[in-house]
């Protein structure tokens, strides 16, 4: 199977729903869990699904993805014929008349070209699980299916922007946004390659900007499609109150080792921080901690990122760190979260409401 | 600096005064620090000091040690030119060879060394704890015109017979070399790092190598036999954190260095970073019951209870109502609810039931093994050693 299936993170469509967290960042690297960043959960899966090459469409402020991505070893794609590639925007061909994230598909095209297999798995990162796609692989390749929509039927739909499939006789017949619908779209799917490539052309040639709404979405009912029930705990990114509530879901001990323990080990860039340190006045309970953080005061219900410092005195509180924070000595923090290399000065407070987290922007200083 | 400098590594050895811990495991490749083993120290202080042509000697249950050190990838000793190398003994023509003495190993890898045709060999071992910057020492080394360099650090007196005692005049020319002496005239012990001219020391490893009478040691054959020809050997005083882990207690002791404010630099420095050959883990879960002071705790662990003073490594579950002091739990140690350990060392992936009590009373710290888990058990957990 190992060269069969190619894997395309397309982040070019993905708008930015994380609001503050996705100002400088793609939303593939938004961090996530003191150490994980939202695109690793999609890597992780397809190369637990025998994705060797890894094609990643991004389009704008990449520079973290490039730095998180360049040892794809970290991401279990090992020897010599595996590949991360990290593809950003190349307009340069005069003669292109492609729009939106046709271009891409249009300017590296060579990557669907030079891989010898015939089906390409396709996948965003605002959809997380820890299950890989094998199951549906084999549904999708069983059933001769053109195209494969991994969803999932939920008893009590959520009330969320996210995509909702309609079904008749194991087929996708249309996609919505009805609010009663819980078979939902994690926005993953798998697709001949021969198709896609016509997909492609056919959006192209018709000045098409969306290569899912357009080539997809409105023309479903020229290919045979299936759908893949992934039965896996699932999460869905699509506002800051939706990343906040996501990662406080999976402060539970139970959600969080099964998530991270159950199915398969969720890889990403390895660094080398020291243990975590907790000092003497240091009071630590429901939380997660990463690395290279040191700890004098108290963390309680959130979640710490790597080499933060929380100084004497401080309390944290159903709050979300990132990497490089410092909270200096009785600061007070409840309902936040911190973008990297934030300072929090001595003895200050910042509430947010479980509601609304109040976020910080990256390197502030309050 | 590349070139004209070849390090070698020993890391053979077998430290059969660690018990338990080098059981399987080549001394060297014993964890510590949480998500370490010892040598990623001396492998660190290679990587920060720019040498990066290594000769690793392996003798000793090499396993665990060759998968760590790989081809040198954590420390960045992945290199076309140079690079790590692990040097195991083998069989030629003239018959089978494994090291018989710290100069023996060299000599037996004589040809690794020579194809680099460096000025300077820097021989040093993998069981020390310390951080040390090579490149200081090359340049004293280099300013005396010495023939070789000896660091040496200033050990407690009532220790130093335990060491090999430099005795050295004002400018730190060493006119003795006394190993393991009975009566010490001074405490500046040698820390096992020597420089050595590479034409200088060529010729005394050749002839050593055909003395039947040497133990073929660097610190009891070729040093004395240097000073004796009026060779220049200077002492490199180092006045850093040091530490020979070369017993149970001394391992201890040195684990809980690392959570004294003063030595805290071991592994938190951005300056001179100690790599690990790090695994994709979680971040550690910390539970709602957990009480957690002055300790190191390490990813993919579970923590409840109560830890103080202590290094837990990767993977380590504590349960409820656990109680864990002065003690070192390395990884995926599972410790069950109620227990109760007090300057204990766990190893790796036991299980300790619930309700187990084990205290060493007399301040020396016990070693949990699978072997010896249960004899604890049957004698109701407190131990007198």
């Amino acid at each position: 199977m190992d060269k069969e299936l190619l894997g395309l993170i397309n982040l070019q469509p993905e708008q930015d729903y994380l609001d503050e967290l996705t100002y400088f960042r793609s939303s593939g690297s938004v961090p996530f869990m003191g150490r994980y960043r939202l695109i690793d959960f999609a890597i992780t899966n397809m190369a637990n699904s025998g994705a060797n090459v890894i094609g990643v469409f991004a389009g704008h402020k990449f520079r973290s993805l490039l730095d998180h991505l360049n040892r794809k070893e970290d991401f279990g794609l090992e020897g010599r014929q595996a590949k991360i590639f990290v593809l950003p925007p190349d307009w340069n061909d005069p003669s292109d008349i492609s729009q939106g994230d046709l271009k891409h598909f249009h300017n590296h095209s060579d990557l669907f070209r030079r891989f010898k297999g015939d089906q390409v798995i396709v996948s965003g990162t605002q959809f997380i699980s820890n299950m890989d796609y094998t199951e549906a692989v084999r549904y999708h390749k069983e059933n001769d299916k053109d195209i494969t929509f991994i969803g999932e039927e939920v008893e009590n739909p959520p009330n969320s922007p996210v995509l909702r499939m309609a079904t008749e006789d194991g087929r996708v017949t249309g996609f919505t946004h009805d609010q009663d619908n819980g078979h939902l779209y994690s926005g993953v799917y798998i697709i001949k390659k021969e198709v896609l490539m016509n997909i492609v052309r056919f959006c192209i040639d018709n000045y098409k900007p969306s290569l899912f709404h357009n080539g997809i979405r409105e023309k479903l009912e020229e290919y045979d499609t299936g759908f893949y029930d992934i039965k896996a705990k699932t999460h869905y990114f699509y506002s800051v109150q939706s990343y906040f509530n996501n990662s406080m879901a999976l402060l539970d001990k139970d959600r969080y080792r099964e998530f991270f323990y159950g199915a398969k080990k969720v890889n990403t860039k390895v660094s080398t921080n020291p243990p975590t340190l907790y000092k003497k006045e240091s009071r630590a309970k429901r939380s997660i901690l990463a690395n290279g953080a040191t700890v004098e005061g108290s963390v309680e219900n959130s979640v710490i990122s790597r080499n933060v410092k929380v100084g004497k005195g401080a309390t944290i509180k159903n709050s979300i760190i990132f990497a490089n924070c410092i909270i200096e000595p009785d600061a007070h923090l409840e309902n936040v979260i911190l973008d990297k290399d934030v300072t929090i000065t001595e003895g200050r407070q910042l509430m947010g409401s479980e509601e609304k987290p109040y976020v910080v922007a990256k390197r502030s200083k309050i | 600096m590349t070139s004209q400098t070849v390090a070698m590594l020993l890391a053979g050895g077998q430290g059969t005064r660690l018990g338990e811990l080098t059981k399987n495991l080549a001394k060297p490749a014993v964890p510590f620090g949480g998500k370490y083993r010892i040598i990623d120290f001396t492998m660190s202080n290679l990587a920060n000091s720019g040498i990066s042509t290594v000769g690793l000697l392996v003798q000793y249950s090499p396993l665990m040690l060759n998968k760590h050190i790989g081809i040198g990838k954590p420390w960045g000793l992945d290199r076309q030119y140079g690079g790590v190398s692990v040097l195991s003994p083998y069989s030629s023509r003239e018959g089978s060879a494994w090291f018989s003495g710290t100069a023996d190993a060299i000599v037996k890898n004589m040809h690794f060394v020579e194809q680099y045709e460096p000025d300077e060999l820097i021989v040093l071992s993998g069981d020390h704890i310390y951080q040390m910057d090579y490149t200081k020492m090359l340049e004293f080394h280099r300013g005396n015109g010495a023939d070789a360099t000896i660091s040496a650090i200033e050990v407690p007196m009532d220790e130093a017979s335990r060491f090999g005692i430099l005795n050295t005049n004002d400018d730190f020319s060493i006119y003795e070399f006394d190993e393991k002496p009975e009566h010490p005239k001074n405490n500046l012990a040698s820390m096992g790092v020597y420089i050595f001219n590479w034409d200088t020391i060529r010729p005394y490893l050749l002839a050593d190598e055909k003395d039947e009478e040497s133990d073929h040691d660097f610190g009891k054959d070729i040093i004395p036999k240097m000073l004796a020809d009026d060779k220049k050997l200077f002492a490199y005083r180092f006045d850093g954190y040091w530490k020979d882990v070369g017993t149970i207690k001394s391992y201890w002791e040195a684990n809980m260095d690392l959570l004294k404010e003063d030595f805290q630099t071991l592994l938190m420095s951005k300056e001179w970073p100690t790599y690990p050959n790090e695994e994709n883990r979680p971040p550690e879960y910390i539970g709602e019951t957990a009480e957690i002071t002055n300790s190191l705790i390490s990813p993919g662990s579970f923590i409840e209870g109560e830890i103080d003073n202590s290094i837990l490594f990767v993977g380590v579950e504590t349960m409820e109502g656990a109680s864990v002091t002065d003690s070192i739990i390395l990884p995926d140690a599972v410790i069950g609810k109620d227990v109760t350990l007090d300057s204990v060392i766990v190893m790796s992936e036991v299980e300790i039931p619930d309700g187990t009590q084990i205290v060493a009373s007399n301040g020396d710290p016990v070693v949990i093994s699978p072997d010896t888990l249960e004899d604890y058990i049957a004698e109701g957990g407190s131990h007198n050693g």
